[in-house]
Formats: structure tokens, C-alpha cells, sequence
């Protein structure tokens, strides 16, 4: 092999660079390190320095324009202060922070700065688009229609997502919100939906698990993983969400003249997860802080608002006209103490589109995903369910909550009437029914013909703790010995269509597999 | 570097004073010769700076000092930053007062660092082309700096125009390092 290399060829190689190198003068204008630390350089010069402008420092670091004061510029340095001295030259560079995009993207794991940090070569696009980017107008819009499926069957009936919406997954520690994310992911394939997964403030071993559970579930071919971990600099992890948003947005805009895009082509989709918004307030906040500006509550700054709303402003789903793209956002929220009245839960409440409240109690009562139905709403899914799922679970958030209300009464009370005890029993199968195993998303079919088992009393023979195997059995039962149902299932899911046939076929498939299932017990 | 914000409004008000009173040119000789000398001695900069030293004290001694070798208008600026309790900025003062008198004159400094020594008909061409170029009369300092190689590089204030060596070399390196 060596040997087929010549050195003619580098010379070729290296005289046709230098041919093309072109030599001259080279203009730029400096300013020069007053003073650093904690990741902040203040810079005096650089005189027509942009708000948000790159500048790159002599010993080759790079940082971000942050506060043009009048006598000098506070600078965010991406990386290791302790390598910038005092009287430093720091040059500017001209162009806004921006992140390559593209098809070169999928599969990688990038920095907030789009550069590879997976030791899989250099990302090769000639596409990029600038960081901070105005979320599109209402012209532009269209109200959210088309479903997306997360393959979570509670999600799906209770908290429907359709493209262009932003969900928030919200709740303590430990309650499954990163599956729940990870979940939506892999039930993406095949979908044409390219997928970003913003980890912030995350460990480095962690960023490795998920990259490893999407390649083993064929999802990080349509994936890219802008991580800034817990040992990245803050504003690296301020910026992550916005990189990894500009990257989406590549998608969405194909189609959008206004936005850059190509008129007449159908414009992509994009789902992002910010994992999690919380950890970017707090990198915010530092980074606030050591810039001397004013604390507010909590001592977040009082632009923190701000930037998280500019932020999940720029998912959308766009207009025919525009290309039709979308950018999906599911933000992540990690509260103390089930307290969603802190500043950010609050925030970040009121911006997005309704949210998936994770519930420890429920988690460890063995309720997994631990959703608690009552609390979580979707303000604008119910316009993107599918119609199968509309009819069918059009009861269930009903049934739960009189389950919920009953549970708690009948605790006091020793007999029961019997039409209350059917209730509680009925109530019971379904939150059975609510379970499901992670990185197991489910086709429509097996969502919908579960919980029609569920709420038409179909389940009310089986055992409480057998309600799991029959969902086993159900699926497996879909997926084999009722392949072509499942397929036509999916012909009308596609055509938003619901036909009394297949509501005939289905209850009979229910039918059989509850008996088989009873009989075998 | 230039950073007090206190010693600019001096400086202002100093010069358009000096100005008025058609004293200009005498002023910035004294002024630069200040500046020159607290760039020189340490000693000078730490007694202007101390707070332990009491006002009036710091008059005499400064009167002492600066009593028939600098002109009375000078002088008097002095007297009043002492008043002020603003000695810890003369230094500075003195030296936007010398930006605002080449402000006002149309005169830009730069600095031309370059790899050897230039001659001065090279300079010269350097300063012509300047001038033409930035509408300005050039006032130009040089500097030596071996790791240049070769080239000159032009400093107007915060804009560089490089022409070194070096810099060339490191774009071909970037140029080659990214292809």
C-alpha cells in the first residue's frame, strides 16, 4: 500500500495549493487583553466590533462579543482562559458565530461551534448558517396539523405532538425524561424527520451511552449530537441550543424563499431535543454574572426570559407556500422537588405549546413512563392526532381521571358498590395499559388496538399484573399473524382516515387475542 | 492603553481651554514631557497615585517639582487635578490631551513594525501612500521585530494591515491545513 504513494504526486499536489494560494496584504482590526479570568475577557479597541461577533485571540482561541461597553468589549472565551495574557492581541474576525450544516452532519457528534468531536474526520459542507437566527413571521406560519409521532402510547393518546410543535418534557431527577426524548428519536426512523440532540452540561459519559443507544437502534444515521458537557466552558453551553437549532433550520428552510430556500421544493423536518434547558439558564447565568450584568430573581439576569423564548420561537411549522418544513422542538426542564413554580420551569411553561410531567412518585411506584395524564397537556396536538387515535382515546384521559379521584376515596372505604369497584378495576387495567418498556416505541396500530382493549372493557377478564404479557402478546400478535391489518392500519393512519372496516377488524383481532390469552392463562 | 473615562474629560476640557487661550503648542510640549517622565520613573507614578500623601502636601512637592520648568498654564492643570484628588491620572491625561491636539491637527499615528530596519526614503514611500490613502498627515514611529521574517506590518490605531512574512505563511498553512 505505502508503496503506491509518490512523491511526485505530493509535490502535484502541494504546487497546485501554492498556486492557488494567493498572496497580500492582509487588513484587520485589533484590540488588546485588558484583563482575564473565569472565562471573560475584557478587551480594549476593537472599535467597530459587532454585538455577537467571533474575535479571535493571538494564541488562536476563539471567543464571542458579549458586552460593548464604552471603553471596552467583554469577550466569551470558548475554551481555556489560562492560555489569554494581559496585552494579548485579539483580532476580529467579521462574521457573526455560525455552525456548519447539512447532510455531512448526520451521524456526528459536533461541539456548540459544529466541530467534530467524535474522532470521525473533519464534517465536509459548504452549507452553513449563522447561529442566532429571527424566528419566521406570521405570514410564513401554519397552525400545527400533521402528528409526530413519539411512539410513547401515553404521549400519543393524552399529549399528542404534531410537527413544528414545542412539547416540554418537565420533572425531577431520574423520572425518564432523556428516554422519553431518546424514545421519540428512534420511533423518527424511516420518517424523514432528521433528528438533533443538544446535550447541555451533560457528562461525557452519558453523551457516549445515548450516541451508542441510537446506533443501536439505526437512529444516529439521521441524528447529529451537538453536546457541551459539564466540562465545556459556559458559553459554550449557552450556545449549544442555538447551534443545534441553526443546524435543524437547514432542514426546515429547503423549500423557504423567504428563508433562503428553493421555491417549489418541499421543505424537510426536524425534530431537536434540548437536554436540558435548565443547565443553559445556569451557564447563562454565570456567564451574566461575570459580565457585571444586573442579577434578577434567582439571580438569573433579566434577558433569561428572553433567551429561551427567542430560542423555541424558531421551531415552526411552515406555510405551503414556504415549503411546508417544520422544526419540532422537545426542551427539557429539570425541576426540584416536583417545584414547577421555580423561575425557569415557570418560563419556560408559558413559551411552549404544553408539557409531559415526569413524576418521581409515580416512577418508583413502577408507572413507567412515569406521566402523570392530569397534569400534562398539549395546547395544540390535538390538531395533529391522528383520527384513530382521536376516537380511541377520546375516553381515556376521562377514565384515568375518575380512576385517580376514586383511588384516593377508596382508600377510607372498606365495601365498594360494585358499578364503583368495575370502575376502580377498569381503571387499574389502564394505567397497566399506560406502561411501556424504554426505547420500545410502538407503531400506531399497536397503540390504538391496545387502548381500545382498555376502554371498551375488553382487558376487564385478564389479571391486573398480566396486562403487560397481553401487550406483549397483542403486538406480537399485530406483527405477525395480523401483518396485513397492521399494514392497512398504517395505509389509513397515512390518509388520516379511520374506516368502520377496520374498526370491525380490529375488535375482532382484540376479541380473539384476549380469549387465546385468557385461555392460556 | 487609554481606559479612564475621567482622564478623557480632563484632557477635553483641558485642551479646549489651552485652545482659547491660544496656548496650545506649549501646553502639549509640557504635557509630553510629563508624559514621558511618569513613563520613566516609577517613583513619580507611585507618589501621583498614593492616597497616604494629603493634598496639600502633594501641591508643595509638586510645585517643587514642576515650579519654572513647565509653563504656567501647565501649571495650573495641574494645581486643579491636584485639587481634584485626580493626580493618579495626569499620566493619562497627558496622553489624550496629545489625541486630542493630533485629532485636531488631521495628524493620524501609526506604527510600521517591521522585520530589519527601514530606510527612511522607505518609510517615506510607506507614510506618501498613507497619506493619500487615509486623507491624513501620517506620523509614523517604527518598530524591529525579528519574528516578522520579512515584511512590515502597519498599525492606524486599532487597524492592522499586515504584510509580513509570517503572516502570509500562517494563511498558507491555514490554507493547506483546511483544504
Amino acid at each position: 500500500m505505502a508503496t503506491d504513494i509518490k512523491p511526485e504526486e505530493v509535490s502535484a499536489i502541494l504546487k497546485e495549493q501554492f498556486a492557488a494560494f494567493e498572496s497580500g496584504a492582509q487588513t484587520y482590526e485589533t484590540g488588546k487583553v485588558l484583563s482575564v479570568g473565569d472565562g471573560i475577557a475584557r478587551v480594549y479597541g476593537l472599535e467597530n466590533v459587532m454585538a455577537g461577533e467571533l474575535v479571535e485571540f493571538a494564541c488562536g482561541l476563539q471567543g464571542l462579543a458579549m458586552n460593548l461597553e464604552e471603553d471596552n468589549v467583554g469577550v466569551a472565551i470558548f475554551g481555556e482562559d489560562k492560555q489569554i495574557c494581559e496585552g494579548m492581541e485579539v483580532k476580529r474576525t467579521n462574521t457573526i458565530a455560525s455552525v456548519p450544516t447539512g447532510d455531512a452532519l448526520l451521524g456526528r457528534v459536533v461541539d456548540a461551534l459544529g466541530n467534530p468531536i467524535d474522532g470521525k474526520g473533519p464534517i465536509n459542507t459548504e452549507n452553513s448558517r449563522p447561529i442566532e437566527f429571527k424566528a419566521p413571521g406570521i405570514m410564513e406560519r401554519k397552525s400545527v396539523h400533521e402528528p409526530l409521532q413519539t411512539g410513547v402510547k401515553v404521549i400519543d393518546a393524552l399529549t399528542p405532538v404534531g410537527r413544528g410543535q414545542r412539547e416540554l418534557i418537565i420533572g425531577d431527577r431520574k423520572t425518564g425524561k432523556t428516554t422519553l426524548a431518546v424514545d421519540t428519536i428512534i420511533n423518527q426512523k424511516g420518517k424523514g424527520v432528521q433528528c438533533f440532540y443538544v446535550a447541555i452540561g451533560q457528562k461525557r459519559s452519558t453523551v457516549v451511552q445515548i450516541a451508542e443507544t441510537l446506533k443501536q437502534h439505526g437512529a444516529l444515521e439521521y441524528t447529529t449530537i451537538i453536546a457541551a458537557t459539564a466540562s465545556d466552558p459556559a458559553p459554550m453551553q449557552f450556545l449549544a441550543p442555538y447551534s443545534g437549532t441553526a443546524m435543524a433550520e437547514h432542514y426546515c428552510y429547503l423549500g423557504s424563499p423567504t428563508f433562503g430556500g428553493t421555491e417549489g421544493v418541499a421543505g424537510g423536518h426536524a425534530l431537536i431535543v434540548y437536554d436540558d434547558l435548565t443547565k443553559q439558564s445556569q451557564a447563562y447565568r454565570q456567564l451574566s454574572l461575570l459580565l457585571r450584568r444586573p442579577p434578577g430573581r434567582e439571580a438569573f439576569p433579566g434577558d433569561v426570559f428572553y433567551t429561551h423564548s427567542r430560542l423555541l420561537e424558531r421551531s415552526v411549522k411552515l406555510s405551503e407556500s414556504e415549503g411546508a418544513g417544520s422544526i419540532t422542538a422537545l426542551p427539557i426542564i429539570e425541576t426540584q422537588a416536583n417545584d414547577v413554580s421555580a423561575y425557569i420551569p415557570t418560563n419556560v411553561i408559558s413559551i411552549t405549546d404544553g408539557q409531559i410531567f415526569l413524576e418521581s412518585d409515580l416512577f418508583n411506584a413502577g408507572q413507567r413512563p412515569a406521566i402523570n395524564a392530569g397534569l400534562s397537556v398539549s395546547r395544540v396536538g390535538g390538531a395533529a392526532q391522528t383520527k384513530s387515535m382521536k376516537k380511541t382515546a377520546g375516553t381515556l384521559r376521562l377514565d384515568l381521571a375518575q380512576y385517580r379521584e376514586l383511588a384516593a376515596f377508596s382508600q377510607f372505604a372498606s365495601d365498594l358498590d360494585p358499578a364503583t369497584r368495575a370502575q376502580l378495576e377498569k381503571g387499574q387495567r389502564l394505567m397497566e395499559v399506560c406502561k411501556q418498556g424504554i426505547n420500545e416505541p410502538q407503531s400506531v396500530a399497536e397503540q390504538v388496538c391496545l387502548i381500545y382493549a382498555g376502554t371498551n372493557g375488553y382487558l376487564n377478564d385478564i389479571p391486573v399484573d398480566k396486562v403487560v404479557s397481553y401487550t406483549a402478546e397483542l403486538n406480537e400478535a399485530l406483527s405477525t399473524r395480523y401483518k396485513d391489518f397492521s399494514d392497512k392500519f398504517a395505509v389509513e393512519v397515512k390518509n388520516d382516515d379511520f374506516s368502520k372496516d377496520l374498526i370491525a377488524e380490529m375488535t375482532d383481532i382484540v376479541k380473539s387475542t384476549t380469549e387465546s390469552f385468557s385461555s392460556s392463562l | 492603553m487609554l481606559t479612564s473615562k475621567a482622564a478623557k474629560r480632563y484632557a477635553k476640557a483641558f485642551f479646549s481651554l489651552a485652545q482659547d487661550k491660544g496656548k496650545l503648542d506649549e501646553v502639549r510640549a509640557d504635557f509630553n514631557a510629563l508624559a514621558q517622565l511618569a513613563a520613566q520613573s516609577e517613583e513619580l507614578k507611585s507618589f501621583l497615585s498614593s492616597p497616604l500623601v494629603a493634598q496639600d502636601k502633594r501641591l508643595e512637592l509638586l510645585k517643587s517639582l514642576f515650579e519654572g520648568k513647565i509653563g504656567a498654564t501647565a501649571m495650573s492643570f495641574i494645581t486643579f487635578l491636584n485639587e481634584k484628588d485626580r493626580t493618579p491620572v495626569l499620566a493619562e491625561v497627558c496622553e489624550y490631551f496629545e489625541v486630542f491636539c493630533n485629532e485636531a491637527a488631521n495628524v493620524q499615528l501609526v506604527t510600521i513594525t517591521s522585520a530589519q530596519e527601514l530606510s527612511s526614503t522607505q518609510i517615506k514611500a510607506i507614510e506618501v501612500k498613507l497619506e493619500a490613502k487615509l486623507n491624513k498627515t501620517i506620523k509614523a514611529s517604527t518598530e524591529i521585530d525579528a519574528a516578522l521574517l520579512g515584511g512590515f506590518k502597519i498599525a492606524i490605531g486599532d487597524q492592522v494591515i499586515d504584510h509580513s512574512i509570517t503572516a502570509q505563511l500562517n494563511s498558507l498553512k491555514q490554507s493547506i491545513v483546511n483544504a
